[in-house]
């Protein structure tokens, strides 16, 4: 997972989130490959949901260093 | 009989004339003709009434006013012969205009004279510094005109040097003694190594009749004054004089105390002057820091807001995915039911319940013509509720149209 986390780019991840609700918007229904990708966009939400924390945590040690 | 030689003779007539004239002060007033200035610095004319003709002989630097052909005048000086040439003439030791007409138009013919010259020229004129130090002040010690501008320079201003140059400002000696106070003054401020040593030279005069006034209305104090290195103020008289001093300066001022106004500012003026520069500058250097500050602000800010930003957007998202795939789940339910509905309205079983029977070969396949079957065969009745047995025992019309 934590490979993962590295390996999502923060951009491409949302673009691929993107074209999965597009893939499901526009009636497909192949269920296995739903599934897949409803799998697919979970694990990315959620890497990117981690990133972004982390992202936060990060910012807040870096102002709590530089605020006086 | 005495005879004389001519130089004798001349020296005892020249000495007779002397000693009779010399006793009394008198002038000889008559109209001047055929008036020269030789080697630029003799003056010789011709000074006439309606009978008589006089020579008049004199140096450039002791005639005061302009002459000129027609003028009436009136002449101070001793006559004598002059020995090399037997010429009678006065020495004339001054000349003063006959009558204010006379002075009027002389002063004309000067001004336009200096005006030719360039002496009035507006473009060569200097400005004076917003704050002199020193000053070389041209005036009569003795004269209101002093004390006026002294009063109201210490009323304005603090902290000036004034170099006073006590002079005569009316009566003959007067344009030397002034011409002698500027070039003095110029040569003091030339000597001191400093071009500007005196930032001002001053020039000023209380009010007075014309006459009075003319030491500054002098060819040689204008002169003076336009080649003056020091820049120049000049106030002469009151509001309504303006002498050629005055317009060959490069300020003038209307009166002493006007003179004093235009020399220095007022510490009140420019105490409040002062102040409002100190407030818009203290004003700028806030507004200017607020926005520094506001920038760095946002800069600090700008992580979290962008981070902020793309945390609700991954929130959409996630929304949108989840929303979309319950959706699409649904549909695909909605298919497959629709398809079940189908399937059962064409589901034979139902035409059964309705009390028909379905019939079928041996081999299970349902039969749907009668001519496929013939006698004897074993077929297979389905009914609603189950099947049975049967055999084909005929074959007619009846028994065709009833299956039918």
């Amino acid at each position: 997972m934590k490979k993962d986390t590295k390996e999502i780019d923060m951009g491409k991840g949302f673009e691929e989130l993107e074209n999965i609700a597009t893939w499901f918007e526009s009636g497909e229904t192949d269920l296995d490959q739903g599934l897949q990708k409803f799998e697919r966009a979970l694990e990315i939400a959620s890497t990117l949901k981690k990133k972004l924390s982390v992202a936060e945590n990060k910012i807040k040690e870096i102002k709590k260093k530089y605020e006086s | 009989m005495r005879v004389l030689q001519v130089s004798e003779f001349i020296e005892i007539v020249n000495g007779i004339l002397r000693e009779t004239l010399s006793g009394e002060v008198f002038a000889v007033e008559g109209e001047i003709s055929g008036y020269r200035v030789n080697q630029g610095q003799w003056v010789t004319f011709d000074l006439k009434d309606e009978k008589s003709l006089l020579n008049i002989f004199m140096p450039l630097w002791s005639l005061n006013v302009p002459l000129e052909d027609g003028m009436r005048v009136k002449v101070f000086g001793l006559p004598r012969i002059y020995p090399k040439y037997g010429k009678f003439s006065i020495t004339a030791e001054r000349v003063e205009l006959s009558g204010e007409g006379a002075l009027k138009k002389a002063l004309a013919a000067l001004r336009l004279k200096l005006e030719k010259e360039g002496m009035f020229d507006q473009a060569r004129k200097r400005s004076l510094p917003r704050f002199p130090r020193r000053i070389a002040l041209i005036a009569s010690r003795e004269s209101a005109a002093f004390g006026d501008f002294i009063k109201i320079l210490g009323e304005r201003w603090g902290g000036l040097e004034i170099d006073s140059y006590h002079v005569l400002v009316q009566g003959q000696r007067a344009p030397q003694d002034i011409v002698k106070a500027i070039e003095e003054a110029n040569s003091h401020s030339s000597k001191q190594g400093e071009s500007s040593y005196y930032d001002v030279l001053v020039m000023t005069r209380g009010g007075g009749s014309l006459e009075e006034l003319m030491a500054f209305n002098d060819e040689r104090v204008v002169r003076a004054i336009f080649g003056s290195k020091i820049p120049t103020l000049v106030a002469i008289g009151h509001e309504r004089d303006l002498t050629f001093a005055e317009e060959a300066a490069d300020v003038r001022g209307s009166t002493p105390t006007d003179c004093a106004r235009r020399l220095v500012p007022d510490k009140r003026d420019v105490l409040y002057e002062l102040a409002m520069a100190l407030e818009k500058i203290e004003g700028s250097m806030a507004t200017s820091l607020e926005e520094k500050q506001a920038i760095l602000e946002r800069a600090f800010a700008a992580p979290g807001v962008w981070l902020m930003g793309r945390t609700v957007e991954l929130d959409g998202m996630s929304m949108r995915v989840v929303t979309a795939v319950d959706s699409w789940l649904l549909q695909l339910h909605q298919n497959l039911s629709d398809k079940l509905r189908l399937l059962q309205s064409l589901d034979p079983r139902a035409v059964l319940r309705r009390g028909y029977a379905m019939v079928k070969d041996m081999a299970g396949k349902a039969v749907t013509s009668a001519k496929t079957l013939h006698f004897g065969d074993a077929v297979t009745l389905v009914l609603q509720d189950g099947e049975v047995g049967a055999t084909i025992d005929g074959r007619g019309d009846k028994f065709q149209t009833k299956l039918l």
